[in-house]
């Protein structure tokens, strides 16, 4: 099973096997938590987002288009919406909560990669919005293609640029006051 | 030299990929959600199929019911009205058929015996004398009885009498063909 393709074990999945849904689990949940974490910054709740993902995952699969995008696309889409929706929650707590989820990620972010140059990037994101967060993460350190990110997001291409320049910008000055690059 | 530093602190963030500290108890929570839902889902699906299967007993029992009641209504509508309860055709041949009987009764030339008459080739030529329609009526009679039934009539060219009543003509020579003919 192991050795099988996204697409196969996809249509495995469609047709209830998850056996075939564990492997692409197994295959696909590192990368997801990577692209999740770099926009929530809390190891709890980033978690929580992914596995969460994968279950909205596997209640769609059936409805999953294949000729639209990757199945690693969808995933990503699913797991970056519902990334933006927890930031957005986040936005509206009080402000006592947010000081406690700021700590929290500074402790769990310095136990995770335990280096100041990711820590200082966090504080340079901390001020963008959640789809300039999610177009950063995606694009400039994922590295994803702008059709990619269009479909995840829902951006155009256009949109994508115009956010991607503003988030360039504000990380760039944060790092340089923080880094005195 | 600003950009610089930049795309080094950027390339750097590329290389450190956040890391899963408990991937595997993660997979393992999102298959047994999965697994938890399918069962659920399941017993939804069995609760569904036998709710379908009880509403349609029901419209079924309605059904029969209303059909039931229906013949019921009609069963007891025939009985105040006897000659809807008949077929019509039928009804009709047997008072035909008895009328032919009761005008054979009448008449003088034929020997009633029992619930029909006798007839012979000495009595038709009385009848004949006697009531010529009811002659000509019988001698079509005879013909019917000659296609239907040769050995009756061979009886009757020998001389000797047959029987005739209105169960026989109805049943044994077909009469209510004729009549309808």
């Amino acid at each position: 099973m192991e050795s099988l393709s996204d697409e196969i074990l996809v249509e495995k999945s469609r047709a209830g096997n998850q056996q075939a849904f564990a492997v692409l689990l197994e295959r696909h949940t590192d990368y997801c938590y990577s692209i999740v974490y770099r926009m929530i910054n809390v190891k709890a709740e980033a978690e929580d987002i992914v596995q969460d993902a994968f279950v909205t995952v596997w209640q769609k699969i059936r409805s999953f288009d294949s000729q639209k995008a990757k199945f690693t696309t969808w995933l990503y889409s699913i797991a970056t919406r519902m990334a933006i929706d927890a930031l957005r929650k986040r936005k509206n707590q009080v402000d006592v909560h947010s000081v406690a989820i700021i700590s929290e990620d500074h402790n769990g972010f310095t136990q995770l990669c335990n280096n100041e140059l990711e820590e200082s990037v966090r504080q340079a994101t901390s001020s963008l919005t959640e789809l300039q967060k999610a177009v950063f993460v995606l694009r400039e350190i994922e590295e994803m293609e702008v059709v990619e990110v269009s479909y995840i997001t829902g951006l155009s291409a256009k949109q994508i640029k115009d956010n991607l320049y503003v988030a360039r910008k504000q990380v760039r000055e944060r790092l340089k006051k923080t880094l005195s690059l | 030299m600003e950009a610089d530093n930049y795309k080094k602190i950027i390339e750097q963030l590329r290389q450190q990929k956040p890391q899963l500290e408990n991937g595997q108890k993660l997979k393992h929570e999102v298959m047994n959600r999965i697994r938890t839902q399918k069962s659920v889902s399941n017993i939804a699906y069995l609760i569904r199929v036998a709710a379908s299967i009880l509403i349609l007993l029901s419209l079924g029992a309605y059904a029969w019911m209303e059909i039931y009641t229906w013949e019921n209504r009609l069963a007891i509508e025939q009985r105040v009205s006897p000659n809807e309860l008949q077929n019509n055709v039928d009804w009709q041949c047997r008072q035909t058929v008895n009328e032919i009987v009761a005008s054979l009764f009448e008449t003088n030339a034929l020997v009633r015996q029992n619930d029909g008459v006798l007839i012979n080739k000495s009595n038709m030529k009385l009848l004949e004398v006697e009531n010529a329609e009811l002659f000509a009526r019988v001698s079509d009679m005879l013909e019917r009885i000659k296609l239907i039934s040769p050995n009756d009539f061979q009886t009757y060219q020998s001389g000797e009498d047959i029987h005739l009543n209105a169960w026989q003509l109805r049943r044994e020579y077909g009469f209510c063909e004729w009549i309808t003919k």
